[in-house]
C-alpha cells in the first residue's frame, strides 16, 4: 500500500501539466455568452455591430473596459446613433487566434454584423483582418498595435488605438531634447509590441542626436525582474526607457525601486497606464511617459467619459475605455454622412472621412485607416490621495510616420529586424 | 559585485518558489492528492490580505486572516470534495482544476482582471546599503524566512508525534487505522497546513510579483517543477530544488538572455533524466 511515486502518478503529472497548459489562457470569465439585448428603435433602421474582446484570459481587463467603453457611449445616446439603432453582439476572442477567427465567422455570417468593433491581441488581429476584409465587413480595431496592421492603403480595416510606436516616437525626441538625457539604456519586453514600441522610442531618440548604450528585453509574463534591473549600466546611462505593460510593469517598477536604481525613467505610457497605476503606486512618481489619453484632459468629451467610466466600472478611466468610446463617436460620425445605406463601401468611404472631437481631443484617419491624434507626455503625480498622469506637454496631431513622412518610414526595415542594433 | 547580488537574488526567487512549494510538496508530494487548486489558493490568501489591508486593516493581522482563511477554504474543499476521491489521481485532477477555475472565476468577478499587489510588510520596503551592495531588504528577508520554514516543517514531520502519524498514515492507511490513528482527522489537517502555505507564499509572493486572476496558474507550474525535481514528499529536497531552480533562472537570465524560457525546462528534464525520483526523492521500490 505504500505509494511512492507510482507510474499512475507520473501520468498523472503529466496530464496536470497539459491541463494546466491547455487552461493557461482560459481562465475565468464573467460574461461570456454573447449578449441580447433589446435594441432601440432608429429613425433609419438598425446597424449590427459585433463588439469581438478578450472576455477571459490575460487580456480579460482591457476587452472589457474597450466594450463598457464603447457601450457607455451607446447608452449616453439612447442606444442611437446618427438615427439608427445600434444592435451590439458582443463575442469573447479569448486571447485565442483559433477562437478569435471563429468568433469573427460567426458575428459576420450568424449574427450578420455589418461592422466589427475590437480585437486587443495583435496576432488574432492578423488572422481576424484578412478574413472581415474577404467577407466585406469594416473592422475598427481599439487595441491591437501591431504597426503593420495599418499599411495598406485604402482598405477595410481603421484603427482608433495606436501603433506600438506611434506614441513614443515624441517622447524619444523629448527625452533628448527637452530633457536632455543624452545616454539611454532600453528594457522592454521580447515580443513584437516590445521590440516595436522600443524601436519607435530609440529612432527618434538617436535622430535627436542621443544614444541608447543598452538594450534588455525580457520574456513576457517575467514574474522576477531583478536579473534584468540588475544589469542596467547604472554608471553609464542618463536615464531608463521602459516598456512593460500590464503585471509586468507592475513587477518592473517594483524591481526598480526595490534595487534602488536612482535613473530617472521614461516609459511607453501603458507601462504606466490607469490599469496598473493604482498597484504602482509610489513605485511609479516621476515617471515620464506617452500616450494618446490620459483621464486628465480637460474637456466636456473628457468629462463625460469619466464620469460615466467611473461611475459603471468603479475605477478611473484609461486608454483602453476611451478606444471604445472613440470607436463609438468615430461610427456616429461615419453613419451621419452617409447617404444611403450603410453598406460595406459606404461605411468605408465615411470612415476614412471621420474626424471627431473624442475624449482624447481630435481624431482622424490617414489614408492607411490609422488615427492620427495628440500625444501627451504625462508625468506620474499623487493627487488627491491617488496617482495621476498628469500632463506634461502636448504633440498635435502625431501621426504613424511621426515626422519621418510615410515614404521614408515604409523603407525602414521592420523593429523585429533592428532589435538589438540601437546600441552602438 | 554584480555576481554577488545575481546569486544573492536567485536565492531570494528561490527562496518564494520554495514558499509556494513547500504547501504542494506536502498536499501532493505527501498525501498524493493531485492538487491543482494549489495556485487557486494561493491567490486567495494573496487576494484576501490584500483586500483587507487595502481596508485599513493591520497587516499582520490582514496577512493571518488571509493564511487561516484560505487554509480553511481548503480544509472544507478536502472534507467535502476530495476526500472521497481518495487514491484515484485522475478524478483528483479534474475535480482539483475544477475548484481552481471556480476560485479564479470568483476572483474576477469580486476584484477585477487588473493586476493587483499586496503590500510589502511594513518596515521591509526598500533597498538596503551595504557598501557596494544593493539589496532589497523584503528579498533578504525572504531567504531567511525559507530557510526557518523548510527547518520547521521538516523537523514538525521528522520530530513530532504529529509527524510520526501523518508518516504512518500516508504510507499505510489501513495499518494506521487499526492502531487508532484517525486518519481522516490527519488528512485534513495537513491539507489545512498544505493551503495555509499556499496562502502565506500568496501574500509575500504576491508583494513580490503582482496577483492577478489567471497568476495561479503560472505558480502553480513553477511549483510542481519544484516539487518533482525535489523529490516528492521531501521537504529538504523542495528546499534544495527550489534555490537550483532560483539560481538557475537567475544566471539563465544574465548569461543566455535569448534562452530565458527554455533553460529552465533544460535543467528540469536533465535532473530527471540523471535521477527520475527527484533529487531527494527515495527510489521508487519495485
Amino acid at each position: 500500500m505504500g505509494s511512492p511515486p507510482s507510474r499512475l502518478l507520473v501520468s498523472a503529472v503529466v496530464a496536470a501539466l497539459l491541463a494546466v497548459a491547455a487552461c493557461g489562457s482560459r481562465s475565468p470569465s464573467v460574461e461570456g455568452a454573447p449578449t441580447a439585448e433589446t435594441t432601440a428603435k432608429g429613425d433609419k433602421g438598425t446597424l449590427t455591430v459585433g463588439l469581438l474582446n478578450p472576455l477571459t484570459g490575460p487580456f480579460a481587463a482591457l476587452g472589457t473596459d474597450v466594450n463598457a467603453g464603447f457601450e457607455l457611449y451607446l447608452k449616453s445616446k439612447g442606444g442611437v446613433l446618427s438615427g439608427y439603432g445600434i444592435k451590439v453582439v458582443k463575442e469573447d476572442e479569448g486571447t485565442d487566434p483559433a477562437q478569435g477567427t471563429t468568433k469573427a465567422r460567426q458575428l459576420v455570417e450568424q449574427s450578420k454584423a455589418q461592422m466589427v468593433v475590437g480585437l486587443v491581441n495583435s496576432a488574432i488581429a492578423y488572422a481576424v483582418a484578412p478574413y472581415l476584409e474577404q467577407a466585406g465587413v469594416p473592422l475598427l480595431i481599439t487595441v491591437a498595435g501591431a504597426d503593420g496592421l495599418t499599411r495598406k492603403k485604402g482598405g477595410n480595416t481603421f484603427r482608433v488605438s495606436y501603433t506600438s510606436s506611434q506614441d513614443v516616437m515624441p517622447l524619444g525626441e523629448y527625452t533628448c531634447k527637452t530633457l536632455g538625457h543624452k545616454k539611454a539604456a532600453i528594457l522592454g519586453l521580447d515580443y513584437s509590441f516590445g521590440w516595436e514600441a522600443a524601436g519607435g522610442f530609440a529612432r527618434a531618440y538617436e535622430d535627436a542626436g542621443c544614444a541608447v548604450i543598452q538594450e534588455i528585453y525580457a520574456p513576457l509574463a517575467t514574474q522576477d525582474w531583478g536579473p534584468y534591473v540588475n544589469q542596467i549600466k547604472k554608471d553609464e546611462a542618463d536615464v531608463v526607457y521602459v516598456v512593460a505593460p500590464g503585471s509586468d510593469g507592475i513587477r518592473l517598477l517594483k524591481a526598480y525601486r526595490d534595487f534602488g536604481v536612482k535613473l530617472p525613467m521614461v516609459a511607453h505610457g501603458s507601462t504606466v497606464d490607469e490599469t496598473t497605476l493604482p498597484t504602482e503606486a509610489d513605485t511609479a512618481e516621476g515617471v515620464i511617459s506617452s500616450l494618446h489619453y490620459t483621464p486628465q484632459i480637460k474637456s466636456a468629451a473628457n468629462d463625460a467619459l469619466v464620469a460615466a467610466f467611473t461611475q459603471e466600472r468603479k475605477k478611473s478611466a484609461n486608454q483602453y475605455a476611451d478606444d471604445g468610446w472613440t470607436a463609438g463617436m468615430v461610427l456616429e460620425q461615419a453613419l451621419s454622412q452617409i447617404n444611403g445605406a450603410p453598406t460595406a463601401e459606404n461605411l468605408r468611404a465615411a470612415l476614412a472621412k471621420v474626424k471627431v472631437e473624442s475624449p482624447r481631443g481630435p481624431v482622424s484617419f490617414d489614408a492607411y485607416g490609422q488615427a492620427v491624434y495628440n500625444i501627451y507626455i504625462r508625468k506620474v503625480e499623487q493627487r488627491d490621495g491617488g496617482w495621476v498622469n498628469s500632463i506634461v506637454s502636448t504633440i498635435p496631431d502625431v501621426n504613424q510616420f511621426f515626422t519621418y513622412g510615410e515614404e521614408k518610414y515604409l523603407t525602414f526595415p521592420g523593429y523585429d529586424k533592428l532589435k538589438g542594433t540601437w546600441a552602438k | 559585485m554584480s555576481w554577488l547580488t545575481h546569486t544573492l537574488n536567485g536565492l531570494a526567487y528561490g527562496s518564494l518558489l520554495f514558499l509556494v512549494a513547500s504547501g504542494l510538496t506536502i498536499t501532493f508530494g505527501l498525501m498524493r492528492t493531485v492538487n491543482l487548486a494549489h495556485g487557486a489558493f494561493y491567490l486567495l490568501g494573496g487576494y484576501l490580505a490584500y483586500d483587507l489591508a487595502s481596508r485599513g486593516t493591520d497587516y499582520w493581522l490582514a496577512m493571518v486572516i488571509g493564511v487561516v482563511g484560505a487554509a480553511v477554504a481548503g480544509m472544507a474543499a478536502q472534507r467535502l470534495l476530495l476526500h472521497r476521491l481518495t487514491g484515484q489521481e485522475l478524478p483528483q485532477i479534474v475535480l482539483t482544476l475544477g475548484v481552481a477555475l471556480v476560485i479564479g472565476d470568483q476572483i474576477l468577478a469580486h476584484y477585477g482582471g487588473d493586476p493587483i499587489s499586496p503590500p510589502t510588510p511594513p518596515g521591509l520596503t526598500g533597498p538596503v546599503e551595504l557598501g557596494a551592495l544593493v539589496f532589497p531588504k523584503f528579498r533578504l528577508v525572504l531567504i531567511g524566512i525559507a530557510l526557518g520554514l523548510a527547518l520547521l516543517v521538516s523537523a514538525l514531520l521528522r520530530y513530532t508525534p504529529i509527524g510520526a502519524k501523518v508518516r504512518a498514515a500516508v504510507d499505510d492507511q489501513e495499518m494506521a487505522r487499526s492502531v487508532g490513528i484517525r486518519v481522516p482527522l490527519i488528512f485534513l489537517l495537513v491539507f489545512g497546513l498544505g493551503t495555509g502555505l499556499a496562502a502565506f507564499a500568496g501574500v509575500w509572493g504576491g508583494a513580490f510579483t503582482s496577483l492577478s486572476p489567471d497568476s495561479g496558474f503560472e505558480v502553480l507550474l513553477l511549483a510542481l517543477v519544484v516539487v518533482v525535481v525535489g523529490g516528492l514528499g521531501s521537504i529538504p529536497g523542495a528546499y534544495v530544488a527550489a534555490l537550483a531552480v532560483g539560481l538557475v533562472e537567475e544566471f539563465g537570465r544574465v548569461l543566455f538572455p535569448g534562452w530565458a524560457m527554455f533553460t529552465l525546462y533544460a535543467s528540469v528534464a536533465l535532473v530527471l533524466a540523471l535521477r527520475p525520483q527527484g533529487l531527494l526523492g527515495k527510489a521508487a521500490p519495485r
